[in-house]
């Protein structure tokens, strides 16, 4: 009996989990941002002509915007293209997917760790994870994070399923050494975890029935990890890390530096190792704050919801008795603590090595600890009380509070959202892309790219056949791939060309002009006498993007043919 | 060792104190300080009587808070109200719309963001940073090193333990109620500085205080250097 409630109820949180995931996926947000229009072309090119965009066949990571891309995400869309087309719900899907794949390694794991093999406390964490609009966010949109974190919990359950029946070991190694490239901050927390977790159990992974399957795990692992390791040097590699870290002072001062000082302590107060490790322990600690977790959220519009932070309000009270049950009260099993402790420490520390403020998409893998916690300290409260009514009636309560934050949930995800952040989601090229397909096909466009790049979203939406776009472009040599970071950022995609717009002399030719607002404003539409084609707005009805079509007659006729670029009749 | 400890303690507890002079003058603090000196002379009241004075003695700062009260949360609130307009609108379900933006909401939202706020360790070590807070001075109040030792002295506890929980938990609840908490918020120095003393004195490590020392003497110059 106990087992088929257990059983239902995992069910019924999966679902849960899925309507949180699946509804409207790729229709909210509607937007398709740059990268994530990047990831699904380069896997459409992939998939048609094996090479990526600029034509390397079957990168280890992929250029991109010279953001090199960690590759695991692309190549999981490649199959999907192909059964699903592409589409902005094709790009999301893995993130779906492998978010709820995640659920039953969370909830085995936790089984794993409690000797007392009680499903309630897994099941409270599943269901906190459900409804976390951290989790919920990432599981819609196309980040490579939550593929990584998938990974990375299964490669935890098998291997401490391995401290049992060793052979499990080797998929745990294997599972590892997949995540490592599948997100940038996987590159610290795996080898740091892996380090804690071999330090810890060393005692079992040497014992004669383990030291194989370790063996063939590391050699397995390593072999999986030959291609990432024969780039982990390069500057394309690197990019990431050395363009966002806060000890890269090349690039920026480090925070609380006194420009201008000239008193004689400056080089005291100004000194990079202070400041630098302030600011590194002010970053990490606000990974903790209470304030970062439960009321500002991120601060990035693409990685938190209007109107929700990370986490919920009423989850404050459990994540304080949480770690105090953790700490303190002697009850939380060893295991338990010591993965929760050590993914707690390690999950903040490759985002706090950026200047980002709480950068939620760096440290998701924080969001299973955290969420632990909580869990934890509903378990410890509910456990304290021995009326069967008062038991009931905090369960109710619960669920009252559960279904609250699921409307919450809808609120700032499905109409909030929509409203407020299609800026920052790009809404908008694909109705560019449908415009620009009902246009004379004859005339070439225009699409200016001051503000934004909107190349890949062009391409996305498109579909434009990656073999001719990989021969009209050229960025870098194909050997310099990893170590030329030169850019190209004027792009042609047959017809099109996105580059400025340069108003003194494409006026003067018959064309398409497309920009936003700002590139193109009603007097430049007045005074060059062009043709408004279309014009889109933004669900809160601002101008997003202008297609206007050149008149170059018409500007002659009024400048008398006094331009050089005037063609007669 | 206990010199060491002394300057440790010293070095700690004047950094709020000499940053708000020098932000705001003499006379400011002069002003603002009798928060924390009247939670002082509470604690002493309290250490003296019976512990069940604390209530009697937590009545002093009490009552210098409620009569210092010119702009609460619940001042009337303009754009907060055109928000609420222009968010109900997106809704098709008006029962929607009012179960998340209500004029309820503007009260609870902003008494959060002050509880909150006053809850954030970055606030009280890294002067907000790096998430300053808008309308704040975003005073560095404790070098960033003494954190663990606050932490550790609220972990290990000692008897005044419940004076220090219960003078921070009442002043946070009362300072949320302020539109602005700025500068009120110096009575929070009594109860961490208290913490803070009692980690020193149960750390026995020349090092770390050495550390302290070292790492918080670039935070006092940055005090008085623009």
């Amino acid at each position: 009996m106990k087992k088929i409630l257990t059983f239902t109820s995992f069910i019924l949180i999966i679902l849960v989990a899925i309507l949180t995931r699946f509804y409207k996926l790729g229709e909210a947000p509607t937007g398709l941002y740059l990268d994530e229009a990047a990831q699904g072309y380069n896997a459409y090119s992939i998939l048609k002509t094996g090479k990526d965009e600029f034509g390397k066949t079957l990168p280890i990571v992929f250029r991109s915007f010279t953001d090199f891309k960690t590759p695991v995400y692309i190549y999981l869309i490649v199959p999907l293209i192909q059964i699903f087309d592409l589409t902005k719900f094709t790009v999301r899907l893995p993130s779906a997917v492998f978010s709820i794949l995640t659920f039953p390694f969370v909830y085995l794991l936790l089984k794993k760790l409690i000797p007392d093999k009680s499903p309630t406390l897994p099941l409270l964490v599943c269901l906190f994870l459900a409804i976390s609009p951290w989790h919920v966010l990432f599981g819609r949109t196309n980040f490579e994070t939550n593929v990584a974190i998938f990974f990375f919990v299964a490669g935890t359950y098998f291997f401490y399923k391995g401290l049992e029946k060793p052979l499990f070991l080797i998929i745990s190694g294997i599972l590892f050494a997949i995540a490592i490239p599948s997100y940038h901050s996987q590159r610290i927390i795996t080898p740091l975890i892996l380090a804690v977790l071999f330090i810890k159990y060393k005692n079992i992974l040497f014992s004669k029935p383990h030291i194989k399957p370790l063996i063939t795990s590391i050699v397995l692992g390593l072999l999986i990890s030959l291609p990432t390791l024969s780039v982990a040097t390069t500057p394309g590699f690197l990019m990431r890390a050395s363009g966002l870290n806060i000890f890269s002072h090349l690039r920026q001062k480090p925070a609380g530096y006194k420009e201008n000082c000239k008193s004689i302590f400056c080089p005291i107060i100004n000194n990079s190792i202070y400041l630098s490790t302030k600011e590194f322990a002010g970053l990490y600690i606000s990974y903790f704050s209470p304030r970062s977790m439960f009321i500002l959220g991120d601060s990035g519009p693409r990685s938190s919801y209007p109107s929700l932070s990370t986490f919920y309000i009423w989850q404050f009270p459990f994540y304080i008795y949480g770690i105090y049950t953790l700490l303190k009260s002697g009850k939380t099993p060893k295991d338990l603590k010591f993965f929760v402790l050590s993914m707690l420490l390690v999950s903040p520390v490759p985002a706090a090595l950026t200047r980002d403020p709480y950068s939620t998409i760096r440290s998701e893998p924080l969001v299973i600890p955290q969420i632990i916690i909580f869990a934890l300290g509903f378990y410890e409260l509910i456990n304290k009380f021995k009326s069967k009514i008062v038991i009931t009636s905090i369960w109710a309560t619960l669920l009252v509070v559960v279904m609250y934050s699921l409307t919450k949930l809808y609120s700032s995800v499905i109409i909030l959202n929509e409203h407020y952040r299609a800026t920052e989601w790009n809404y908008g090229w694909e109705e560019v892309s449908k415009t620009i397909q009902l246009q004379d096909r004859n005339l070439p466009t225009i699409v200016d790219n001051s503000r934004s790049e909107p190349y890949s979203q062009l391409l996305f939406f498109l579909k434009f056949d990656p073999e001719t776009y990989q021969k009209e472009n050229f960025e870098v040599p194909i050997k310099e791939y990893y170590t030329n970071m030169d850019r190209n950022k004027n792009k042609k995609i047959g017809n099109i060309t996105t580059r400025p717009i340069i108003w003194n002399k494409d006026i003067y030719e018959k064309q398409y002009l497309i920009g936003d607002g700002l590139s193109i404003s009603q007097n430049q539409i007045n005074e060059h006498q062009l043709e408004l084609v279309r014009l889109i707005t933004y669900p809160d009805w601002s101008i997003a993007f202008k297609i206007v079509k050149t008149n170059p007659e018409a500007k002659c006729i009024w400048e008398n043919y006094q331009n050089p670029l005037c063609k007669p009749n | 060792m206990n010199k060491l400890k002394n300057i440790t303690i010293l070095l700690c507890v004047s950094i709020w104190p000499l940053s708000f002079i020098v932000k705001n003058g003499l006379l400011e603090f002069l002003r603002y300080s009798l928060l924390p000196v009247a939670l002082a002379i509470a604690f002493v009241v309290y250490k003296k009587s019976s512990p069940k004075a604390i209530i009697i003695a937590l009545a002093i700062p009490l009552f210098i808070l409620t009569s210092s009260y010119k702009n609460t949360i619940f001042n009337f609130d303009y754009q907060a109200q055109q928000k609420i307009l222009r968010d109900t609108k997106l809704y098709k379900n008006i029962f929607l719309a009012r179960l998340f933006h209500n004029k309820a909401r503007i009260v609870i939202d902003k008494l959060n963001d002050n509880f909150f706020a006053m809850t954030d360790p970055n606030n009280y070590f890294f002067g907000f940073a790096p998430r300053q807070l808008v309308g704040n001075q975003n005073l560095v109040k404790f070098p960033f090193l003494a954190l663990p030792f606050v932490l550790y002295g609220i972990w290990k506890g000692d008897k005044n333990k419940k004076f220090i929980l219960i003078s921070f938990a009442v002043s946070i609840f009362f300072l949320s109620l302020f539109s602005n908490f700025d500068k009120f918020d110096l009575i929070l120095w009594f109860p961490i500085s208290l913490s803070f003393v009692n980690g020193v004195k149960r750390t026995n490590s020349k090092v770390l205080n050495i550390l302290f020392i070292i790492f918080s003497i670039p935070e006092i110059l940055s005090i008085f250097i623009k």
